[in-house]
């Protein structure tokens, strides 16, 4: 990676969480919602305590489903209302980095979601886990799991933005292309929360890294297509 | 015969298969299925008039 | 219409009347000619739809893909067009073998679908196809409507591979793909012949509505009367 590449790729990440922080509202209703979703989905469910930590797992993943899908039609919107995209792109600014810088500012939103959503889990669902290293485990498949979502979501943010009914488009885009991810996801965060005599979190753990490494590396490629002038 | 009432396909399939020996039923309505299929696509793209 | 889009070439006709041809007789040797399977018995005969719908769709998607990276190298809006009509005609591949697969699910397995990954991914990718073309309805310029349907149109076949090796390299309850070495020599005739008719009637297909959209987009690109 060269080193303008680099500088952009920087400079798009910070000024992204800045704007997040400067309008913590939209943050904090994010982080209502996600937090009624997980709500609402024990109460679909019935108070069956057994049943919850069982699939603790999937209701975390599809609380941050949903919620990735209104931060992604958020991250474009700054943009799009102020004609900004073009702006950075008639700069010098290499495509390629801005989709990096905007992918990473997504992924680390939706980690600090994920971190927010993971202790509520585990006291809604009543999930234990043993001392610090087994939360660390946790928060990584989180981690490998929203980097994955981000890396797709933000390229079809790009299209839906700029589409017409942008935001039935984004989940519709989206939806299909991260089902493996949620499946690999959700497995792996059920193992690591029940524990994995067999062994196998680490063939859904590799699922998870080759999901980011092809969706990263064709969002990449592909950004400059998506954006061309 | 435990028949699944709830879909017409399904009754279809078990009657079928009831009438014919063995699975028959099944068999014939696959490949009518499947014949149909890509006789109705074919058909639609002939029948099919580009916009204007 | 324009006079040169009525006039059907000779080389549509060949390859319609091949496909066609190799139907009829890949049928006839399936469901007469070829024995029934030792285990399944005559429900078996079912393969001789299933599997070459299932195949056909895969290779109307990597044709999607292919195309797709095309355009996005040269712009031309024929490869576009291509790429357009390869994901339409896969899509109604894939839902013919989804069908038929459930078809024959219900009397080899009991139920007329299972979460088995090979189902859960060939369903999956049926989704992903009908959302390429629900963005290319969503996009009015031509133009960001070719690059972004490219651009999607090679996501989605990340899922190509899914589909084909799933039953391999996961537990599945399907059995693993069908090739020529797994499957016994009277079997594997009907299945070689209907899979090549099925070939040639996807080339016709994807042809043939090529050629609308092409018509489609020459009506568009032309300004109404005045």
């Amino acid at each position: 990676m060269n080193a303008t590449l680099f500088a952009t790729l920087v400079a798009i990440v910070k000024k992204d969480l800045l704007i997040e922080w400067r309008t913590r509202a939209r943050l904090s209703a994010l982080v209502f919602f996600s937090v009624a979703a997980l709500l609402m989905f024990s109460f679909a469910l019935g108070a069956d305590i057994q049943t919850m930590r069982d699939h603790a797992g999937g209701y975390l993943w599809l609380g941050l489903l949903f919620a990735s899908v209104l931060a992604l039609s958020e991250a474009f919107r700054v943009e799009a209302e102020n004609r900004a995209l073009e702006a950075v792109l008639l700069t010098p600014a290499d495509a390629r980095a801005v989709y990096l810088g905007k992918a990473l500012a997504n992924a680390l939103l939706l980690l600090l979601l994920g971190a927010l959503l993971v202790p509520m889990m585990l006291v809604l669902y009543d999930v234990g886990l043993d001392g610090p290293l087994h939360a660390l485990r946790l928060l990584a498949v989180v981690a490998l799991g929203v980097f994955a979502i981000s890396a797709p979501g933000t390229l079809l943010a790009a299209i839906s933005t700029n589409a017409k009914s942008k935001d039935l488009l984004l989940p519709v885009l989206l939806f299909p292309l991260l089902v493996p991810v949620l499946l690999a996801a959700v497995k792996a965060t059920a193992l690591v929360i029940a524990g994995d005599p067999m062994g196998d979190a680490f063939t859904w753990l590799s699922l998870l890294v080759a999901f980011n490494v092809v969706y990263w590396a064709l969002g990449f490629l592909l950004f400059p297509s998506v954006v061309d002038e | 015969m435990v028949a699944q009432p709830y879909t017409l396909l399904g009754a279809a399939a078990e009657v079928g298969s009831g009438v014919l020996e063995g699975h028959w039923g099944f068999v014939w309505a696959a490949h009518a299925l499947g014949l149909a299929t890509l006789l109705g696509y074919g058909l639609y793209l002939v029948v099919k008039k580009p916009k204007g | 219409m324009s006079a040169e889009s009525t006039k059907r070439p000779l080389g549509q006709w060949l390859v319609l009347g091949t496909g066609v041809t190799l139907l009829g007789l890949g049928e006839y040797l399936g469901l007469f000619w070829a024995p029934p399977e030792m285990a399944m018995g005559d429900v078996m005969r079912i393969i001789y739809v299933h599997v070459p719908s299932g195949w056909l769709a895969l290779v109307a998607f990597l044709s999607t893909a292919i195309f797709s990276g095309l355009y996005l190298r040269t712009k031309t809006p024929r490869y576009d067009h291509i790429a357009d009509a390869s994901a339409k005609t896969g899509t109604v591949f894939n839902a013919m073998s989804l069908a038929t697969g459930m078809i024959w699910a219900k009397p080899t397995w009991g139920v007329w679908w299972s979460w088995d990954p090979r189902l859960s991914f060939t369903l999956i990718m049926f989704l992903l196809y009908v959302a390429y073309s629900a963005l290319r309805r969503f996009v009015d310029d031509t133009e960001s409507r070719a690059r972004w349907a490219a651009v999607y149109g090679i996501f989605a076949s990340v899922s190509l591979p899914l589909v084909y090796y799933s039953a391999n390299w996961f537990r599945s309850l399907h059995q693993p793909h069908s090739t020529p070495q797994t499957v016994d020599a009277s079997m594997k005739l009907p299945l070689r012949i209907n899979a090549f008719a099925f070939l040639f009637l996807m080339i016709w297909f994807i042809w043939r509505r090529y050629e609308l959209l092409r018509a489609d987009a020459a009506h568009e690109s032309t300004p109404p009367p005045a």
